[in-house]
């Protein structure tokens, strides 16, 4: 075919459309060629040159993103030159970009946990979302909260401004709390894959293992040569550090994933690997610890009374531990935190004097601080500097321990100062005990260790099993390690963060075939504590740090109980908000980071080159989107989105961009920033741009239903994008969609429960008798008054669904038409005049035919207002197409500057101009004037007129009014759009029939483009709510309610009674008028919006009133049952928008407490009245479907 | 001056060569082993002053146990040691600092390979002169 062209890409010939640039036809085939500044909404900007590519009989590398594709172009997108080029251009990019992808405090940590993003949730309160993050890395937070050593408090920037976050009492915080909602926070295990891998020790990095394990489907069996979990942790720590409670009740909850485990059971004793080979295992993970000590390497160590730290704590977790024999005097050699457990615990067994010896002073000490202090806090003394010699004996038992003092020494070559002897400086020590605890080792079996046939696992100079410290593969079989077996004695949060690894590569090698490593994650940093520019610190407002309320110390060394006792949520919340939120919002989005992780560098440390953190203030001055310049990398598609795209024209480019008073918040420069540099602004900080999943729905605040894609992290919206480039908003959405309209719902106070007034104030009650008491009000008013007397004020941003289950229930269960929302009467209008002078069919434009429409007809006042995104494509149809646009309306607008004519006059005035013009308009049509002479006339609407006219103040020009009758008679496809509060005032109803008339006028042929016309509207469900018969006129699908024989059909299909043949009065007449005593409402909240006097007046009328809502109103206190309505995002089921499109709202939260989707609170109101019920939202639909017929002519979208 | 006598005992051929003829050139003594065996009895004949000691021999810590062995020698408790000993490409994830390990290694100074010779003879002179002293 002529229209394509055969080209060859990275050696395949591809047949694209002639015309394509390189970069679209590589999307076509799916080749990825990386970019930064390509946008498929602009012109190519060629600012990043990332798109490079080779083709051949070039010379130099052209961009793909702006060279078209040519018959037989043959194409390298990739090849070594290439990707140094473009690494090249990014290492220049990165000069200038600077900041931190993900905080210190995360980048530290061993298992590399969101730590900003819990402290941020901790700040919402928002608990549990919190424990989930953390347990996506971490599955032992309670553990982890008591006994990490943090290294992540240690790197935490705050200390510039006084002391580090208290992180980890933070995430002790979470853990308790979980431990005491009564619910645990754990993943839900996916389908077995039919994988089993043996994990060999149950301590930390084992049960990690398994944990994640069983979150991805595999199988897991733990084998424990112990009788207990839990490895170091139950036999080598404290209960007084971690209560066995704890651990036990953590373990648990790893377990209840479905984890196999064998207790009693010793590698090499028991089993081999070999055998778990043949046992089926697809898999091995070695995780058994370092349980064997090193010896003092000193004359008398096999004497009575001496023996081994690790040891002596296991004793403890054993029954009977208050037999444990301790020495009277006791001296502890090293200084790790097995010395310090083990000095601890013989104080608290009865020891009279508790010595620790070390080698080294306090500084290299590798126990953590608060152990240090908190052991000479409980009397035990520390000897710092000396090094034992010798144990002296008698009879075999232990009597004095020799030591000799110790100095630095002169500096080695590496520049250390190690500690020497000081020559006769050696002391002698009385002591009954001598507890050694300078280091562990693993204990292999040796059988495994030389592999018998001599293929055996790699062991280290330290006794270690080898492997490779990303993927933890041992290089041999199917072998996996992970824990102190592998690191030597490490911390707990090392060894969960092995087992995670691990289960991470076990599961691609399963998937795959592979053994692959987690990818590397780029990250820039600002630098650590020591290079930083300090200077923004400075200026810091300080804050102290919580102190952990402690067991007073003369309590603590009689028994084990915890010493630290917990953060309250106060604590953890203002601790919480001291966390600097150091990395950036954008790091899950950032495509310049996505790009350096194709090059799997994981780490690069910033320039100074930067902007001045106090010009960064000066300009970070927007409400909603926060401008950091440092990160700016000059793509340019912000602005030149802003101008092109959104045709705001309110960003400046200039170094980096800078916003003018014209922006309008639409979010579009955010969602196309390739970096951080443009981010959405919240309680004036950047949103916790947490790593989320999308759920995609549709805006509910205005007519037109953008579809929107819900950023979410757990059960947490975290942000809002545009959907994608498709209708009805073709990625534009406004302020109200884009910018957290909807918080009021979803962070704000929610209804959960229902509640019933008795005895003059509301219960919280349960559905079923709420319901009872809905059901049991209505009957009483019913047989009292009779039908009319009940009634329904529907919402027009409720479903479809709900709407049309909320008139049938009045109608067939109450035989009443009172049924009424708000926009009503005007839309009943609007429809009634359109109707009679064009069709149905009028009313359903796709709003994609305002961008093939040649002229706008805009008549009333505050479309910008009402539709943003509509008026964003008028704007830019202007600016791209150069459409001529004509306004008729009562004063200047944001539109007027775009129009060719706009003509300001009183609403009165309209009809008459719009008449003359409809005459025109059919003159016109009955006249045979050449198309050349009509494609004249139309022409005579350009822009270039640009005539604003205020008729006020006189006459429109003669010229310019003749100009615009011809043009718009001439014009062939104009697209009238209007506000629907034209139908809703006497003054503006016969501008509106002309209009309509005018419109009918230049509507045919359709097919050939012909006119249009676009009501708009506020609400997102006017159109649904009146098809689905939420009207005392009409019955579903516009049918009159005295049409006999379609009255008698719908009640049958109901399997109902004859429904009244009558017209009802509006409800706010009948409420006046108190005849309607029983009233259900939906979203009363939103009434109140609109007029909160006379919503009061009216609503206090009524003897009964329900109300189903989301948020708390003020009708609460007129309500006798509140019924919690899902809020938007929580509840699936369909509206249609102005244009007649059927969208579907989706489900992408959970709806929280009791609250119910509004369909489903008046399914479960049927069924308990014993009206025919259709059983769920599909069924629901179906019976929509077979009493609408015309609902399949409309258009769906998901 | 008598010229002090260094002993190195590694089991690879060249490194013992290369390291001897290294040591020679800075003006010492050298003798060499290919394995620990015999050792302890050659420090009693030859009386080094210094040793040299690799880790990984004919098992992977052959050194490091020998070296508790002498030191619990009488006499040999301060026999200056230098460990010299490279890692190997699966011990990427040993966490622990060698200063750490240092608490039990019965040595004065680690050092891993390849070895600065001028670093290796900064390190054997500070603990000749600690000897001295």
């Amino acid at each position: 075919m002529d229209d394509k062209v055969r080209i060859r890409m990275d050696g395949r010939v591809v047949e694209v459309p002639a015309g394509s640039t390189i970069l679209d036809a590589a999307n076509q085939v799916g080749i990825h060629i990386p970019t930064l500044c390509h946008s498929p909404f602009l012109h190519p900007l060629e600012n990043c040159r990332l798109c490079v590519v080779r083709v051949a009989g070039e010379q130099k590398f052209k961009a793909a993103c702006s060279t078209r594709v040519v018959e037989g172009m043959d194409i390298t997108t990739v090849d070594d030159d290439l990707r140094r080029t473009r690494r090249l251009l990014l290492d220049l990019l990165l000069d200038t970009h600077y900041g931190d992808c993900v905080a210190p405090c995360s980048t530290t940590c061993p298992a590399g946990v969101d730590i900003q993003g819990y402290l941020a949730l901790i700040q919402r309160r928002e608990y549990r979302a919190a424990m989930r993050l953390i347990k996506e890395k971490i599955p032992m937070p309670a553990t982890i909260g008591r006994v990490c050593p943090h290294p992540c408090e240690t790197a935490c920037r705050r200390q510039l401004v006084e002391e580090s976050v208290a992180i980890n009492w933070c995430k002790r915080f979470l853990a308790d709390w979980e431990m005491q909602s009564g619910e645990r926070v754990l993943p839900t295990a996916p389908p077995l894959t039919g994988r089993r891998v043996a994990i060999i020790g149950g301590g930390p990095a084992g049960l990690s293992a398994a944990y994640y394990l069983r979150s991805m489907g595999h199988g897991a069996t733990i084998f424990e040569a112990r009788e207990a979990l839990g490895g170091m942790l139950r036999y080598g720590i404290p209960s007084y550090r971690l209560p066995r409670e704890v651990l036990d009740w953590e373990i648990e909850g790893i377990l209840s994933l479905g984890v196999a485990v064998k207790t009693g059971v010793q590698w090499g004793r028991d089993f081999t690997l070999g055998e778990l080979e043949r046992d089926g295992f697809d898999a091995v993970f070695v995780a058994i610890g370092a349980w064997a000590t090193r010896k003092l390497g000193i004359e008398g160590e096999a004497l009575k009374g001496v023996e081994c730290g690790i040891d002596f704590l296991e004793q403890m977790a054993h029954p009977g531990r208050l037999k444990i024999k301790v020495g009277k005097k006791v001296a502890v050699i090293g200084g790790g935190n097995v010395a310090i457990d083990a000095a601890r615990t013989a104080l608290r067994l009865g020891a009279e004097s508790v010595t620790i010896l070390y080698r080294r002073s306090r500084t290299e000490m590798p126990a953590s601080p608060e152990e240090v202090e908190a052991v000479q806090h409980e009397g035990v003394d520390i000897q710092f500097l000396v090094a034992p010699t010798q144990l002296v004996g008698r009879k075999g038992a232990l009597r004095r321990i020799e030591f000799v003092r110790m100095e630095l020494g002169a500096p080695d070559a590496s520049g250390r100062r190690r500690p020497v002897p000081i020559e006769g400086s050696e002391m002698t020590m009385e002591v009954d005990q001598v507890i050694s605890a300078i280091g562990q080792y693993p204990d292999i079996p040796l059988h495994d260790a030389t592999g018998g046939n001599g293929d055996g696992l790699p062991i280290t100079r330290w006794n270690t099993i080898g492997g490779d410290p990303a993927s933890m593969y041992t290089g041999n079989g199917m072998i996996f390690v992970g824990g102190d077996v592998f690191r030597g004695p490490a911390t707990v949060v090392a060894a969960l963060a092995d087992g995670r690894k691990a289960a991470w590569s076990l599961d691609r090698y399963f998937r795959t075939g592979q053994v692959l490593s987690e990818p590397l994650e780029f990250n820039i940093s600002k630098g650590d504590l020591a290079t930083i520019d300090r200077e923004p610190f400075s200026v810091l407002r300080t804050i102290s740090r919580e102190a952990m309320p402690h067991l007073e110390s003369s309590k603590r060394i009689e028994n084990f109980e915890e010493v630290e006792l917990g953060f309250s949520p106060e604590q953890a919340e203002r601790e919480a908000v001291r966390c600097l939120s150091c990395g950036c919002s954008a790091a899950f989005d950032c495509r310049l980071r996505e790009v350096m992780n194709e090059f799997q560098v994981d780490w690069r440390n910033q320039p100074g080159n930067k902007v001045h953190h106090q010009r960064v203030a000066v300009v970070d001055t927007h409400p909603l989107i926060v401008l950091d310049p440092n990160k700016c990398i000059r793509c340019e598609r912000c602005n030149t989105a802003c101008a092109a795209f959104q045709v705001s024209d309110a960003i400046i480019l200039k170094e980096f961009p800078r916003f003018n008073e014209r922006c309008v918040d639409c979010g579009l420069c955010v969602d196309l920033c390739p970096t951080g540099a443009l981010m959405e602004r919240l309680d004036g900080k950047p949103v916790d741009r947490l790593d989320w999943r999308t759920g995609t729905t549709h805006c509910v605040h205005c007519g037109l239903g953008c579809e929107l894609q819900l950023k979410l992290k757990g059960e947490r919206l975290v942000w809002i994008s545009d959907g994608a480039n498709h209708p009805p908003n073709w990625a534009s959405t406004c302020r109200r969609g884009r910018f957290r309209v909807f918080d009021r719902v979803w962070l704000g106070e929610r209804l959960l429960k229902p509640m019933v007034r008795r005895n003059g104030s509301l219960r919280e009650t349960s559905w079923d008798e709420a319901i009872e008491a809905v059901i049991s009000g209505f009957r009483a008013i019913h047989e009292k008054r009779g039908g009319a007397a009940l009634g329904a004020l529907a919402s027009p941003r409720s479903t479809n669904e709900s709407l049309y289950l909320l008139q049938k229930w009045l109608r067939a269960g109450w035989q009443s038409h009172s049924l009424d929302f708000p926009g009503r009467a005007p839309w009943e209008k609007l429809h009634s005049l359109i109707a009679q002078h064009v069709n149905l069919a009028a009313m359903k434009q796709d709003l994609a035919g305002l961008y093939r429409a040649q002229a706008f007809f805009l008549c009333g006042d505050n479309l910008e207002s009402l539709s943003p995104v509509v008026a964003t494509v008028i704007r830019r149809s202007v600016r791209s197409r150069n459409v001529p646009v004509v306004q008729i309306n009562s004063h200047p607008d944001e539109l007027t500057p775009f129009a060719s004519i706009a003509l300001h006059a009183e609403p009165q005035k309209w009809s008459g101009m719009l008449a003359e013009l409809l005459d025109a308009a059919v003159k016109s049509r009955g006249s045979s004037e050449s198309p050349s002479k009509k494609a004249h006339a139309a022409s005579s609407l350009s822009r270039e007129m640009a005539l604003v006219h205020d008729c006020r103040r006189g006459e429109v020009p003669k010229e310019s009014w003749e100009a615009l009758k011809k043009g718009i008679a001439a014009t062939p496809s104009v697209a009238f759009l209007l506000p629907d509060t034209l139908a809703g005032s006497e003054a503006t109803l016969p501008a509106l029939e002309t209009l309509i008339r005018l419109a009918a006028a230049k509507a045919a042929p359709r097919k050939a483009g012909g006119s249009m016309i676009y009501p708009l509207t506020a609400d997102i469900n006017t159109f649904g709510a009146l098809l689905m018969g939420a009207s005392p006129r009409y019955l579903p699908g516009f049918m009159d309610v005295t049409d006999k024989n379609g009255s008698k059909k719908i009640a049958k299909a109901w399997k109902a009674k004859e429904l009244p043949l009558e017209h009802y009065g509006p409800i706010d007449e009948l409420l006046e008028a108190g005849q309607v005593k029983g009233l259900f409402v939906q979203q009363a909240d939103s009434l109140w919006e609109k007029d909160s006097r006379r919503c009061k007046d009216l609503l206090s009328r009524v003897e009964l009133l329900v109300i189903a809502d989301s948020s708390p109103s003020p009708a609460m206190d007129l309500a006798q049952v509140v019924l919690p309505l899902a809020c938007f995002g929580e509840q699936p089921g369909t509206v249609m928008n102005q244009e007649g499109t059927v969208l579907h709202l989706g489900r992408v939260l959970d709806p929280q407490g009791d609250s119910l989707p509004d369909w489903e609170i008046l399914l479960r109101i049927l069924a308990a009245q014993g009206l025919h019920t259709p059983a769920g939202l599909e069924a629901v639909q179906k019976e929509m479907n077979k009493l609408l017929p015309q609902l399949a002519s409309f258009t769906k979208r998901k | 001056m008598k010229k002090h006598k260094i002993m190195i005992v590694d089991d690879d051929p060249s490194f013992l060569e290369i390291t001897a003829a290294i040591l020679r050139r800075f003006g010492y003594d050298v003798t060499t082993a290919n394995s620990t065996v015999g050792v302890l009895q050659s420090i009693d004949s030859e009386k080094p002053d210094l040793l040299i000691l690799d880790i990984m021999m004919a098992t992977m810590d052959e050194g490091l146990e020998f070296a508790v062995k002498l030191r619990q020698k009488k006499g040999l408790e301060r026999f200056p040691i230098i460990i010299v000993s490279a890692q190997p490409d699966t011990e990427k994830g040993y966490s622990r600092s060698v200063e750490e390990d240092m608490d039990w290694i019965a040595a004065d100074i680690f050092m891993e390979k390849p070895v600065d010779p001028q670093a290796l003879n900064h390190n054997i002179q500070l603990l000749l002169e600690r000897g001295a002293s």
